[in-house]
């Protein structure tokens, strides 16, 4: 597996979110389901694993929709920008982070 | 909170209230936002409960200040405090408390980029959070060192 950033042992990472969504999809939390969904797909990307990256922030994103989460859905926005810009697909790069920014703008924080 | 202050006065002869009303006025400041003036709060309450015997409300006070301590930056401070609440829960055999300090530290250290501290910490906090059934505890606790296994080596 391509490993495109240096730093941070991804595959340790990988191993531990795993780990952590397992657990929380037999607990059913949603919430912690996303969150956990997101990160490793974070790590795919880091990892050069895009299609399977985009295929977790997908799933997260989805659960946020779902939830209501909106600073969760933020997040999935910002994390589609840095996939798509390391795919090379710069228009669809830029629209997610503007999608990031304006979501984020309309929270309190 | 408007009670509290006024109440103050008339428990002198009695620390533990005094401590208790004490720990109401600092996590009003908690949620507030005002951490200094909780950190204050809370570290006199931990000191009454400590003098009337309240080992355990000591304990969960201090991880209280710990946390606001952590809100302005202080790391070193919130370190300190969750290591003596860790410490005081063990003694107490209070080993799910005990974790949960863990699992805290474990936040902290990554928080201080003390990488290999904080995979330790989380790793036993997880172990027992495990051996006691507390599945959500300790899948946090991954969660935790995947997060810090993200950031360890990173410039």
């Amino acid at each position: 597996m391509l490993r495109i950033f240096a730093g941070g042992n991804l595959e340790a990472a990988a191993i531990e979110l795993e780990t952590a969504r397992v657990a929380f999809v037999a607990l059913g939390n949603r919430h912690q389901i996303a969150q956990s969904t997101r990160f490793l797909g974070n790590v795919r990307r880091l990892q050069g694993a895009f299609e399977l990256s985009g295929q977790l922030l997908g799933e997260a994103e989805a659960l946020y929709k779902e939830i209501g989460d909106e600073h969760g859905l933020a997040a999935c926005a910002l994390a589609f920008g840095y996939l798509r810009n390391n795919q090379g697909r710069r228009e669809l790069s830029i629209a997610s982070f503007r999608s990031a920014r304006d979501i984020f703008g309309t929270l309190k924080m | 909170m408007t009670v509290a202050p006024a109440l103050l006065p008339h428990l002198e002869p009695h620390p533990q209230w005094k401590a208790r009303c004490l720990q109401v006025m600092g996590n009003t400041q908690v949620k507030d936002g005002q951490y200094r003036s909780a950190v204050k709060l809370l570290a006199t309450a931990t000191r009454l409960f400590l003098e009337s015997g309240h080992q355990s409300e000591a304990a969960w006070y201090r991880s209280r200040a710990a946390t606001s301590h952590r809100a302005l930056g202080e790391c070193d401070q919130a370190e300190v405090l969750l290591d003596k609440s860790r410490t005081a829960y063990s003694e107490m055999g209070n080993e799910f408390e005990a974790a949960k300090c863990r699992s805290d530290l474990g936040n902290l250290m990554r928080e201080k980029r003390q990488f290999g501290a904080s995979i330790q910490y989380s790793s036993t906090a997880r172990q027992t959070f495990d051996t006691l059934g507390k599945t959500f505890y300790a899948a946090q606790c991954s969660a935790s060192m995947g997060a810090t296994y993200i950031r360890w080596g990173k410039p």
